[in-house]
């Protein structure tokens, strides 16, 4: 308990430096977002005062509290582009970039785990040969090139899967045509994945078969099956928690670019808008709100390692 | 049991780490291919000049032109050698991953040895500066910084450079955390040696071995984000050419389906580069370490 209070403690300063790392990068930035606003017959002085309705005259530490004060009242601020609130643009953002990332997770880890086991079960046979060559070739592609062959392969050539977007245009979001739309960008992202995944599980296998205690189930006479499922599997996947928590910067990552490649309504592309339109409040939005997310997964999965396996002691 | 050859009689197999190291590396198979590839890469790239016409120069006759005699891979939107272009976007590849591999480790690996040999609050504080630069996607950290500074293949290379510090000074900061209560830094402490020359005269040598695997697979971690940085349009600018934006011009549909030479040599090339360093680095890895067998 001491543990989680102290792992939660130690959270909070980090929040703190990246609001402060966005923001100032954001303060830093040469030019204005007036710059792109404004035709070239407006005044000096109608720019100042621009800039002072902004609020980007202060210095640093003023906006910067400000930016905080409104941020705790859950107030992200308002779009240079379209005046929306930041936080509204998010949310109506949000919804498709968890679909996505939620069945690319789910994809990969199905994938990837029985392979990894397979894998770790016959070391050095044909199907373990096989499994890392697959991962070392999926992590050295990159997602948008994995991305652009899973379009022309499925799409152009075959024609059984659209080429992008969440909903046909024009069409009604039904979920059959959700789900149409959803297979490949979610499993050009799930690939991404499955090799970390992979030699990871095949690793913890190989590793657990030589404990004692599986020589012991064996030496009792139980089914290989009962043996691999219960007494290996268990004790060699609780170390997949902290690689799931490890991972989750580079999947979001991967996440922005295959949104932008199969043009898929979510954060990523937002996010993509914003940063050709120098749209700051939106970009600082977004990165906090990720970095958030990925901080507090970090945090969940440090503590979930805690409580499955409770030989862990934290000291 | 191995023949002994006259020469190994003279010379019992006396042999250094880094011969032994250089051994075990030359046996890894994947390794030496990896090396092979890199060094051939390296080859192509810097002869680009003889082997390839001009890549800014469109051919007036050929907009998208399918592989022929005069353009061995064909020609792209504007009538420019792809070979050409995939040569000089070589060049941009490796010198985005050398050079912002070598700027990561410059920063890091001080900031690691000092932070492991010290201990105290600066380790603290830096390695909850640590913590935060690694908890924010670094994709949305390169894009947003590059976004700033404007893009172009400096700004990659800086910016990739420096957002990579933490990975080494981690390691570093481990490595000196094992080493610092060993005897020969007290001896070394003991002759009056000064704490900068404990930290990169004795820890440092000691601590080499995962950084240089780590500065691989890095520098192929780096190769990807200028592709992908590139591909999003934020990274390297037309008209130079780089892997990721020869990419770019897939998103079009139609060279998308029909003008595969287009964005297939970057996409494969990309690939190959790639698994070569992350052989590279696995054969370091074993050579380096012959406790810690490939998992």
């Amino acid at each position: 308990m001491a543990y989680v209070i102290r792992r939660i403690l130690i959270t909070i300063p980090v929040l703190f430096a990246i609001t402060v790392l966005v923001f100032g990068i954001m303060y830093l930035a040469p030019g204005s977002p007036l710059d792109l606003l404004l035709d070239p017959t407006v005044t000096t002085e109608q720019l100042e005062l621009q800039r002072q309705a902004l609020g980007i005259d202060q210095p640093f530490y003023v906006q910067y509290t400000r930016w905080l004060t409104e941020l705790f009242k859950g107030n992200l601020g308002y779009s240079y582009q379209s005046s929306r609130p930041v936080l509204e643009m998010i949310g109506a953002r949000l919804p498709a970039t968890l679909l996505l990332s939620t069945a690319a997770t789910v994809l990969a880890y199905g994938l990837a785990v029985p392979m990894g086991v397979l894998a770790g079960r016959r070391p050095y046979s044909l199907w373990d040969y096989g499994a890392l060559g697959l991962a070392f070739v999926t992590t050295a592609t990159p997602a948008f090139f994995l991305g652009l062959i899973g379009i022309y392969v499925f799409a152009v050539r075959l024609g059984w899967l659209p080429v992008g977007h969440m909903v046909p245009p024009g069409g009604q979001l039904t979920l059959g045509s959700l789900l149409h739309h959803l297979t490949l960008p979610a499993l050009v992202l799930a690939a991404g994945q499955i090799g970390g995944i992979l030699r990871y599980v095949r690793a913890g296998v190989l590793e657990t078969l030589h404990q004692d205690y599986v020589r012991t189930a064996r030496a009792k006479g139980l089914s290989e099956q009962r043996v691999v499922y219960k007494h290996v599997l268990r004790n060699s996947l609780i170390p997949l928690v902290t690689h799931f928590g490890l991972s989750l910067p580079l999947f979001v990552g991967g996440a922005i670019v295959i949104e932008q490649v199969f043009v898929w309504p979510g954060i990523g592309t937002l996010m993509m808008r914003a940063i050709s339109g120098r749209d700051y409040p939106v970009i600082m939005g977004v990165t906090l709100l990720v970095s958030v997310a990925v901080l507090l997964g970090n945090l969940l999965t440090d503590l979930a390692y805690g409580w499955l396996d409770p030989r862990i002691r934290y000291g | 049991m191995v023949k002994a050859s006259p020469e190994s009689q003279q010379q019992p197999a006396v042999r250094t780490y880094w011969q032994e190291v250089r051994r075990r590396f030359f046996r890894h198979r994947l390794a030496v291919l990896g090396l092979a590839i890199v060094l051939l890469e390296l080859a192509l790239v810097l002869a680009a000049a003889h082997i390839a016409p001009d890549p800014y120069r469109p051919d007036p006759l050929a907009f998208r032109a399918a592989p022929s005699a005069a353009h061995k891979l064909g020609t792209d939107a504007l009538g420019r050698d792809v070979w050409a272009r995939l040569l000089h976007g070589g060049r941009v590849s490796l010198s985005v991953g050398l050079i912002s591999t070598a700027i990561s480790a410059a920063i890091g690996t001080p900031i690691g040895l000092l932070t492991g040999y010290r201990r105290g609050a600066i380790d603290t504080f830096f390695m909850r500066l640590a913590d935060t630069f690694m908890s924010v996607p670094s994709i949305m950290l390169i894009l947003t910084l590059v976004a700033v500074i404007g893009p172009s293949i400096w700004s990659v290379m800086a910016v990739i450079g420096v957002l990579g510090w933490p990975h080494f000074a981690r390691l570093a900061r481990g490595s000196v955390l094992r080493l610092r209560e060993m005897e020969f830094v007290a001896a070394a402490q003991a002759i009056g040696a000064s704490d900068r020359a404990v930290m990169f005269r004795h820890l440092l040598p000691n601590a080499m071995a995962p950084l240089l695997v780590a500065a691989t697979f890095r520098m192929s971690q780096a190769i990807l984000l200028e592709a992908s940085l590139s591909f999003l349009g934020m990274g390297v600018q037309p008209p130079q050419a780089s892997w990721g934006n020869m990419l770019y011009d897939a998103q079009s549909i139609t060279v998308l389906s029909n003008m595969p030479w287009i964005w297939v040599p970057p996409g494969v090339a990309i690939v190959i580069t790639v698994l070569a360093i992350n052989f590279i680095g696995d054969g370091l890895r074993d050579a380096l370490d012959p406790q810690m067998k490939l998992s």
